[in-house]
Parts: C-alpha cells; structure tokens; sequence
C-alpha cells in the first residue's frame, strides 16, 4: 500500500497546511468552548439568578449534563488533536479526517433544514407568521462547511505523505472506518433521544409551564411533582360484617329531604306588622298602593317627596313641587311635575318615607300584598326568618321525634301557609362507599379515591392524589394483560391452522398482514363505525340478528364494555402479527419429530403440549416481549376510541402535556412511565429466559 | 375404512372452516370499509346495517350536495377534501424522506456493528436495542421542549427530525442481522484486492443487501406512515401540516353540522389500498424481515 509509493520529501508548503489543520483544531477545540460559555453569559436565566444553587438549577435546565460534558469532550479532544497533528501522528490524522468531514456534512444538513423549514412553513403558514432566512446563521456555518471541507479535501489526498508518526495497523484503520460510518447515528440518537430524555429528567423536578408568557419563571420543586403523581393513602372503613366475616357494607345515615307545608296566620308575625315592615313599594299590589294614597294623606305627601328627590336625582337639577298622580305598577309611580307627567321609579323602602304613618291601616294581606314581595322580603329581612323559623320549630316536636334532623323553610305558596324542607335522618346499610372526605376531613383534602377491596378481611379505600394517573395505570395494566393473553392465544390457533400446507397459504398470510400494515388510527376509526351504538353499527346488527342480543349495546359509552371493545380492536390489529411470528418459529421445528411422536403414538394433543409448545418457548417470549412493552404504551387506539372517557397512561401524559401544558409535571408522568416499563422489561426478561442477542 | 375416511373429511371441513373464520376475522373489517365507502350518508346512517349498498355513489370521493341552509352546492368526497389531499402529500413526504435517511445513516450503522471490529461496538449495539424498546411517550416531553427551542413546532421539520427516533434502531436492528449472515470471505477477497473497508462496504456488500435494504426501507416507510403519537402532538395547532391518521382522526368532512361517517370509510380505504398492494407484493420480504428483527412495526 503507501510504502509501494514513491516517496518525496514534504514541501514546506504542504508543512504550513498541515500546522494550519493543526491550528484549525485549536481554534475549534477554544471555539466551541467560547462558544459555549458566551451563549450562557447571555443567557440571563442563569446570570441573573440570586443565589447560586438557583444559578446552578437554571444552567441545569437549560443546558443538561450532556452538552456541557460533550462542549468539554470535543474541546480537550480537538486539543489533543491539535497537538499530535503538530506532531504528525498519522493515526490522529484519521480521526481529524474524520471530525472535519462530518463538521461539513453537519454544517451543509443544518442549513438545507433552516432552508426547508422556511419553504415548506412559508407555503403552509399564515402571511402573518412566515419564517424568514437567517442569513448570520447560514454564513457561519457556509464558512465553517467550508474551511472543514477544503481541510478535509487536503487531509484526503496528503494524509499518508505528511503524516509519519506512528503506523496504522488494520485494527485502527477498521476503528477509523467503524467511527465514521456510526456518526450520524450516534448524533441522530443523541438529538432525539438522549437529550430529549434527559430534559424530561430534569425538566420532571420543576413546575414549567407552556401556557402563558414565554418568560414565565421556572421553580424547582424538587420531588414535589412526584409526590403529587405517586402520592396514595389506604384507609380502612368501617364496616358491617357479614356472617361470612366479608365485610361489604356499612352502616350510613342518610339525609332524607322530604317538601312539607305549614300553615301560618301572617297578621300573628311582629315583623309584619304594618308599622315595622322594612320593604319597598313592589311589596304591594298596585290597587292597593292606589286605595293608600287615596285615603292615607301622610303616605300621598311622604311618597311626593321621595318621587321629588328621585327626579331630582335622575334630571340632576332642581324641580318645583311634585304631585303624585296615580300608581302605574307597583313601583312606577305617575306624577305631574311643572306642569309635565311623567313616571318615576321608586326604589325606596318605606322606612325612608318621611312622616309616613300606617298605624291605622289594616293590612290584610291575602288582598293587598304581593306574593313574590312577600317572599323577596323574607329572604332579605332577618328579623321575619328568625320569627318563622320560631314557628316552624314549635310545628314539629323535635324532642320526641329523633328522626327529624332539620326543618327549612323554603318560601310561602300562599298566604296563609308556607313550604318547608324537613331533613329526616334513615339509617340503612349501605354498599361500601365512593368518599371519604366526608369522615376523614381535611387530612383528605387533594386525594381522590381510586378504587376499593378487600383485604384479609377489611375492607380498604386505596386513594391518590392524581387518582386520574393511577386509574390510567390501572387501565392499561388491564388492557395490557387481556390484549397479550388474547393475542397468544389465538396467534397460536392461527398460526397452527396456517401452518399446514394448503392451496392459497401465500394469499392467506398476506390477508394476515394487512390489519398490522394499516394505521392503527384508521382500524380504530373502522371500528368506531363497525361498534355503533344502534343498529348501523354492523356488529350489533349482526348480533342481533343472530338472536345473541336483544337490543344494540353501547359499545363505549356503556363503562362495562368500552374498555373489553378497546380490547377487541387491539386484538383485530395485533394477533395476525403475533400469528406470523409464531409461524416463523413453527416452520424451524423440523417435522421428522412430529412423525416419531405419530409413530410412538402420541396424540395430537399431547404433541402440541409436549413438543411444540416448548419448542416455540423462545419465539414466544420474545412475541410477548415484544407484545407487552407494545401493549404498555398504547396511544392511538385509547386516544381515537375514548379520548378522555378512558386514559391509558400513554393518552393521560400526552394530555397533560398538550393539553394542560404541564411541562413539569408531563415530564414526570414521562419519567415514571420509563420506570415502570423498564423494571418490567427487565423482569419480563428474566422470567421468560429471552437471549438478548 | 368408510369410517376413517369421514375422519379425514370432518377435518377437511372444520380446517376449511377455521380458515375461512379467520379470513373473515381479518378481512372483513375492509369490506365493510368499502361497501361502505359506496354508500349515500342516508343509507349509512339508517338502521340496520346494510350489507350491500341499496344504491351505490362515487359522492363520498368525488361528487357535490346541496347545502340546505346556504342553497349552494358545494364539493364534497375526499378527493376534494384539501385537509386529507395535504395530509396524503405530507404522509408521503414525511415518511419517504424519514425512510430514506434512516436507510442511509442505518445501513452504516448496521455495516460498522455487523462487520467490523472496534471499541465500544457491544454498546452501541446495547445502546440500539435499547432504542428500540425505549417507550417514545417517556420522553415526549423532552421532545416537545427541543422542538419548539429549535422553532419547529407546527411543522413538517418537526416530524422529520423526530421519527428517526422509532425508524432507526429498527433500520439497523434488522440490517445487522442481513449484514452478520453474508460471508466472510467476501471482505477478505476485497481486502487482497486493496479495497479500503469502505469500499468494501459500498462496492460489494452494500449491492449484495439490496433485498434487506428494500424490506426495511418498507417497514419504516410502513411505521412512519402509521405513526400518529408524535404527529398529533407536534402538529396539531397547524392543519396545514397534519398526517393522514391526523386528518383521519380528525375528519370532519364537508357537510357542516353533521359528523360524516361515509367520507371517512372512503378516506379508510383511500388510506389501506395502497398499502395492502404493498403487502401483497412484499409479502414474503416482509415476514422475513419482520422475524429477523421481531419487531413490531
């Protein structure tokens, strides 16, 4: 290879570009790290901070760990590099080839994105929020695309004649190669994977939101996003035993409100007395208001006067003497007023009138007052309640009645009797109970009860504070067990039944495949048609024409069947899959054993028990790996099929996060959820023996 | 042996019984989908069910109704539908790009890990396979966050930067599989010859897994084409850039007031043709694939 070349000295000319690549890894390596801390000296969060673990949590947020390791890494590398290729050192020289090309590749794939981003929001966006080039951006990185370019280029062609230090074995050169071909991998994992998961990590210990202004503060709050995700109570109820000793009920007093009428003599309440009465005009009918003026002069004089100051008031200046002429409807009054007629509103209460004397009137109230008055001025004047509730109590004999808890009064129907609400106390069993707040008080307050059980014999409430996420796991655990359970077992039917060779097999397997190639959106939205709630549902239909039901089911608004309908359309979508795997691992058992067995005479039975079944252990694990960590994460069926009516801990974070904008407490979700399905993984692993090679 | 040979019949039968069960398990759903996708709006919406359209009308693709209100006609069907028009063109869009990245960067990967020796090549290969199993919903968060940094929220950028995340280990996942099986002596031959280990790669091993590259750059397209999680969170402000199962998911159709049924089976099958026709040509490639990486698409 290169000692087969002729060899010539190397020109002083080919000396400078060489110290000048060298150098060019110095300025990257300081470059990057200036970078670097220019961008979080101007990053205000940090600088601005007002202690210093403040300031150290917002580089954290802002930053991570990993950048700031990679600024460093890729520094003291370049600077490492920077002083071998002074040096010569011919391997260096690879992985400095290597570092420029994929800086230019880097630099070129950023621009195109700006360039794309641009285009293709500009044909879709509003006028109003198109994006524009940023031209600084796309100049820098055209200058670094290509001073690494032309360095690289030059690297290429002179690598093995300038660089003499060292030798490069097989070995190195296939590391160099490996590297090389592993970069964009590495950075595309880095981008969409590492860093968005460590921003969760850290973005779940603080309370940031998306909703409102941009520069909204962000607060650390340590685990408290945790312990409002996680955070659960068990509380033991009393209970009823049964004979059994199961405890299913206990013993509740319940409120029974039940309307009665009483009746009252109005004349016999102080507060209606004609004197005391603290109302308006509106109290009265309109006749009645009449015959008053008619025949009472202090009531004429007194509501003239009150009509003035009205007037006055509402014109803003002064009127001369004022007669009342008629009342037009209860309140509105007609006066003459210079000369002028004109109605005026009267809010005034009698106890304002002036020289107003009702002592010789004889109020009867069936005929003068008005019902609706009458009740406005029961709930506004103290003084008449007090008196009613007098009344009412001495109506029902609480002493001797145990029963009866309360008595209310809820208005009059007439005028000689009222309604009221009596409270009974009816003490029953009752089925073991939804809340707990009623007995448990403020030590409660936040929690939510999630479900109830028994336990050795008592009976518990398992409450949380986020009840919404625990009842999200629960659905999916739910789901995911049923679904995989389903999914095997009539995988293992289909792929038995395809198994045997028949005319059309090829055809059969790619019908198999078609319900696992089409989105899982579009066979959730299929069968949202197909599961109608009324007979142009087609499965209903069929039902009932089968004679199975007798009228049309609610597929998912009825709570008993909407998750097993999720179920079914999940098995729709998988098992064919599940099938085609397990058929891949029936077709590696040869069938000589299967002959073997028939001659021993085992039956069919017992050879699928004994032989096939442990034969395709493997297969199978990894089928139900595979299945399980699916069936965890399950989004789109939940979401197109009941939305918000039943989450799955996929659909509850997606929702919190979009939705509520939570990004603190979405990341936590996030971070719980990757607890969860690793420590299963890892379980699951384990306990089905799958060989992770 | 009359007996024996009923025997053999009864199992026959309930073979042939059992096979048409499970065609109908899996196919029905799509016939439904299509007859129904002929059927007027009245018909579909009138119980019961009808299992062979009363009348059959192209409406619900391309075609025109009256608005009762307005008295204008105005278009309707899918084929008019500008929100499912766009979302075939940026499925496609999306999807082929993601694909073609993914083949790219994915068979170097898969090259470097399958056939050559280096340090760290056990972790990254643990590395991948974790990527494969990682759940996508964990780190949606983070991903919100660095999509809207980077000004890519509400676009199809947004969806392109991202699905690299599902379509890249499972590219290489299954490419090393393809690479590990070709021989040895291939390299060795190209190394006699003084090719460098690059040119080896793309000179003679690259040609040689075309087939694998055509199967995996199916799946891919296949799971990008499906993928809905990412698409409804990063798009959905923005229905210019919306998915087919966004715009599926999201279907409104063109008569106001009324949720459609109709139009979305035509859009169902619009969405399923194409990709059943891809399953039945590649039906073989597919299964192979799919058991070399076991992985669900």
């Amino acid at each position: 290879m290169s000692e087969n070349k002729v060899k010539r000295d190397v020109t002083e000319q080919e000396k400078m570009i060489a110290n000048g690549i060298a150098g060019l890894f110095g300025i990257l390596g300081i470059g990057i790290l200036i970078a670097f801390i220019y961008s979080v000296l101007n990053n205000t969060n940090v600088t601005e901070a007002e202690t210093q673990n403040r300031m150290i949590l917002e580089f954290l947020d802002g930053y991570g760990l990993l950048i700031p390791l990679i600024v460093f890494g890729l520094c003291l590398t370049f600077l490492n590099f920077a002083r071998r290729l002074f040096a010569r050192d011919i391997i260096t020289s690879g992985w400095a080839q290597l570092t420029l090309f994929w800086t230019m590749v880097f630099s070129i794939i950023i621009i195109f994105i700006h360039i794309f981003q641009v285009l293709t929001n500009n044909i879709s966006a509003q006028a109003g929020d198109r994006l524009s080039l940023n031209f600084g951006l796309i100049g820098g990185l055209i200058v670094l695309g290509a001073v690494t370019g032309a360095a690289w280029w030059w690297l290429t062609k002179n690598r093995e004649h300038v660089y003499t230090t060292g030798e490069e074995t097989i070995a190195s050169r296939e590391s160099l190669v490996a590297w090389n071909l592993l970069i964009p991998t590495v950075a595309v994992m880095l981008l969409v994977a590492a860093r968005p998961l460590e921003r969760t990590f850290i973005g779940s210990l603080t309370d940031r939101t998306f909703a409102g202004a941009a520069d909204q503060e962000v607060n650390f709050i340590g685990v408290a996003n945790y312990t409002r995700l996680l955070g659960f109570r068990l509380d033991n109820v009393d209970c009823v035993r049964t004979d059994a000793g199961e405890c299913e009920t206990r013993v509740v007093e319940n409120e029974i409100e039940d309307p009665d009428s009483i009746s009252v003599d109005l004349d016999s309440i102080a507060a209606l007395e004609p004197t005391t009465l603290d109302v308006g005009l509106d109290f009265f009918t309109s006749e009645t208001l009449n015959n008053l003026l008619a025949e009472n002069e202090s009531f004429a004089t007194s509501l003239a006067t009150v009509a003035k100051a009205t007037i006055e008031e509402e014109t803003g200046s002064e009127v001369g003497d004022v007669e009342v002429l008629s009342i037009v409807e209860t309140n509105i009054v007609e006066v003459s007023v210079d000369g002028e007629t004109r109605e005026v509103l009267i809010s005034d209460r009698l106890t304002d009138f002036e020289g107003l004397d009702l002592s010789d009137v004889d109020l009867n109230y069936a005929d003068n007052v008005e019902l609706a008055g009458l009740n406005t001025y029961r709930i506004r004047s103290r003084t008449i309640r007090e008196q009613l509730e007098a009344i009412t109590l001495g109506e029902y004999d609480f002493e001797n009645n145990a029963e009866i808890d309360d008595v209310a009064v809820t208005g009059f129907d007439s005028f000689d009797s009222m309604n009221v609400t009596v409270t009974r106390l009816e003490v029953e069993d009752e089925v073991v109970y939804e809340n707990l707040r009623n007995s448990l008080g403020d030590t409660y307050r936040n929690f939510a009860s999630v479900s109830t059980f028994n336990l050795f014999g008592n009976r518990w409430v398992l409450s949380a504070r986020d009840a919404a996420f625990y009842t999200a796991v629960g659905n999916t655990l739910f789901f995911t067990f049923f679904t995989v359970i389903a999914e095997l077992i009539l995988g293992l039917i289909i792929a038995m039944a395809v198994n045997t060779k028949f005319p059309g097999q090829g055809l059969m397997r790619a019908a198999m495949l078609v319900p696992w190639a089409i989105p899982t959106v579009v066979s959730a939205k299929l069968w949202e048609y197909m599961l109608l709630d009324n007979r142009t549902g087609v499965i209903n239909d069929i039902l009932i024409r089968t004679g199975i039901i007798d009228s049309s089911i609610s597929w998912f608004a009825n709570a008993d069947f909407r998750i097993w309908s999720l179920i079914f359309v999940d098995v729709w979508k998988t098992t064919p899959f599940m099938a085609l795997l397990i058929l891949a691992g029936l077709q590696t058992i040869p069938s000589d054993i299967y002959e073997a067995a028939d001659v021993d005479g085992a039956g069919p039975v017992r050879q699928f028990f004994s032989m096939t079944l442990p034969l395709l252990r493997p297969t199978i694990a990894v089928a139900l790996v595979f299945r399980t960590l699916d069936a965890i994460r399950a989004f789109d069926v939940f979401e197109v099929l009941l939305g918000r009516q039943l989450q799955s801990m996929a659909t509850y974070n997606q929702f919190v996060l979009v939705e509520t904008q939570e990004f603190g407490y979405a990341s936590a979700i996030g971070v719980t959820m990757f607890v969860i399905i690793m420590v299963f993984t890892v379980i699951y692993v384990r306990a089905l023996g799958v060989d992770t090679d | 042996m009359y007996e024996n040979q009923y025997i053999k019949l009864a199992r026959q039968f309930f073979f042939w019984i059992l096979i048409l069960g499970i065609l109908i398990f899996t196919l029905f759903p799509f016939y439904w989908a299509v007859v129904g996708s002929f059927k007027t709006e009245a018909e579909i919406k009138s119980p019961p069910a009808t299992y062979i359209p009363g009348e059959l009308v192209l409406d619900n693709y391309w075609g025109t109704f009256n608005d009762p209100i307005t008295n204008q006609t105005l278009d309707r069907g899918v084929f008019k539908n500008e929100t499912f028009l766009r979302g075939l063109f940026n499925s496609a869009l999306v999807s082929g790009i993601t694909t073609v990245v993914s083949l790219i960067i994915g068979s170097f990967a898969a090259y470097a890990i399958g056939r050559l020796q280096f340090r760290g090549r056990t972790i990254m290969l643990y590395l991948i396979l974790a990527m494969t199993m990682f759940p996508l919903i964990s780190i949606l968060s983070g991903l919100f966050t660095i999509v809207r940094e980077l000004g890519i929220y509400g676009s199809l950028s947004a969806l392109i930067i991202t699905y690299p995340i599902f379509t890249l280990p499972f590219t290489v996942w299954v490419l090393v599989s393809f690479f590990r099986g070709l021989p040895a002596e291939l390299e060795q031959a190209a190394l006699v010859d003084g090719a460098t280990p690059f040119q080896t790669f793309y000179m003679i091993l690259l040609p040689l897994t075309a087939p694998a590259l055509v199967t995996t750059g199916l799946l891919a397209f296949i799971g990008a084409w499906n993928e809905y999680l990412l698409a409804v969170t990063f798009t959905i402000t923005n229905s210019d850039v919306w998915t087919v199962p966004v715009a599926i998911a999201r279907f409104t159709g063109s008569i106001a007031r009324e949720e459609p049924i109709a139009e979305p089976l035509a859009a169902t099958v619009i969405v399923t043709i194409p990709l059943v026709i891809l399953v039945l040509i590649f039906q073989r490639r597919i299964i192979q694939g799919l058991t070399a990486g076991a992985v669900k698409g």
